[in-house]
């Protein structure tokens, strides 16, 4: 029997991240982040978080280290503009940071589970996952698309 | 042993159910129900109130009727009824997005964790009971029973309820000489931001015309930096446990005109009636009477 209970529900948060509208291979709707919204490069990874998700405010304090990425990481919350100038001053990320309403994440891009994270290539989404840990961000990025799409 | 049986089981219903009188009494568990049946829009206001009265009754009525030596199927049969009244209530709550317990059986957490599997348990043990063959009981066992009964739900009352009671009503006083003199009267929000509800209670405290109040925010300090500035009607600070359970129910505290300690952990419930009235009356300040209604 397996008691890894943290790699148990890394595997059940995969198949709920897997269950969001886009998949691997649609195109990223970027311009529904809202037209401010910019990214640098070809590759980039786009992340959804809820500030009433403990896991995700968790996984904002992990977030530094992908600080190297810059522009090429979109952090999505559910907070007001001035709460998202918080965090990003307090934590002084250099990502690109959006606000959208809860509601916005299932409407339009089908997400079914915080946090959730798209990366994309050649604007086409080629993984999608729900990292919690430093580990499993470094691993989402850095581990090429194909190889564990769900 | 078939009556040593019966009264076990007996007992366990009562204290159930004892737990609810107690709860009414100490813990304003009947104005919470009352609140939860507005919030839900299916009745018109006058019925919550009879409804919520029709619960407390009920409840009380079957920890009586279990407190004493009958085995009949009418007492059976009536204890169903209320239990299976109480989960389809929950069932309907749930259909309509509402997570939370109904406030059934007080505000206890252990009573109120899962509270439709509580009433299946307690439906099987009804059942159970009323199927064992007594003919006969002897009086001082039902009355030991009875004692015992008596002394476990005193002593839950003073060990964890009134206890309890005291400790708000302490953090309340805390907060409110914290937050200065323009909050000596204003209600205070204890919640942790990962508690269930928590974004209904976020949306009504950034846009709703609710009086001020004072947040008490089980999160990190940068988290609450960031609600201070979205909730800005309010005085808003950051506790320290951040590491506290997030599923711990968050708790809303005011006094009365009289000075009477209110408490309901239907915050999202007692917030969105009171941002109703609070469209016509935004100066009102928050208080018990004509909340729901």
């Amino acid at each position: 029997m397996n008691t890894n209970f943290r790699a148990l529900f890394k595997t059940r948060r995969e198949q709920a991240a897997s269950e969001s509208a886009l998949q691997p291979g649609d195109a990223f709707p970027l311009a529904k982040l809202g037209p401010s919204v910019s990214v640098a490069g070809d590759r980039y990874m786009v992340l959804f978080i809820s500030l009433s998700c403990r896991d995700c405010v968790e996984l904002l304090t992990h977030l530094y280290i992908l600080r190297h990425l810059n522009r090429r990481l979109v952090l999505v919350t559910d907070g007001t503009a001035e709460e998202n100038h918080v965090f990003t001053e307090h934590f002084q990320f250099p990502f690109e940071v959006a606000g959208l309403p809860y509601s916005a994440f299932h409407d339009r891009f089908g997400i079914a589970v915080t946090p959730c994270a798209f990366l994309v290539e050649h604007h086409v989404v080629s993984r999608i996952g729900s990292p919690h840990t430093k580990a499993e961000l470094i691993e989402f990025w850095s581990e090429k698309g194909e190889a564990a799409s769900p | 042993m078939t009556q040593v049986l019966s009264l076990l089981l007996s007992l366990v219903i009562a204290f159930v159910f004892g737990a609810s009188l107690v709860s009414s009494w100490l813990e304003d568990r009947f104005w919470n129900t009352r609140l939860q049946l507005a919030d839900l829009g299916m009745l018109p206001a006058r019925w919550t109130i009879r409804l919520a009265a029709g619960a407390a009754i009920g409840e009380t009525a079957a920890a009586i009727l279990y407190s004493l030596p009958l085995h009949s199927w009418w007492r059976a049969a009536f204890a169903s009824c209320l239990l299976l009244s109480l989960t389809a209530y929950l069932a309907a709550k749930r259909m309509r997005g509402r997570q939370s317990g109904c406030s059934c059986i007080g505000q206890e957490g252990f009573l109120n964790r899962y509270p439709i599997a509580r009433n299946i348990e307690l439906l099987a043990i009804v059942t159970a009971e009323a199927l064992l063959p007594i003919r006969s009981w002897r009086v001082e066992a039902v009355i030991a029973c009875d004692g015992l009964l008596a002394g476990v739900l005193t002593l839950w009352a003073c060990r964890y309820v009134l206890p309890r009671r005291r400790r708000n009503r302490r953090a309340m006083e805390r907060a409110r000489s914290r937050a200065g003199a323009a909050y000596a009267n204003a209600a205070y929000l204890r919640l942790h931001y990962s508690s269930t509800g928590f974004d209904a209670v976020n949306e009504l405290l950034i846009h709703a015309p609710l009086p001020p109040m004072i947040v008490e925010l089980h999160a990190p300090l940068w988290y609450a930096e960031g609600k201070r500035k979205a909730w800005q009607r309010h005085c808003v600070y950051a506790a320290n446990d951040t590491e506290a359970q997030g599923s711990s129910a968050p708790i809303l505290l005011w006094t009365t005109k009289r000075g009477k300690l209110r408490a309901t952990t239907e915050i999202g419930a007692m917030l969105h009636l009171h941002a109703k009235k609070g469209e016509r009356h935004p100066d009102v300040p928050i208080k018990s009477s004509n909340a729901v209604g």
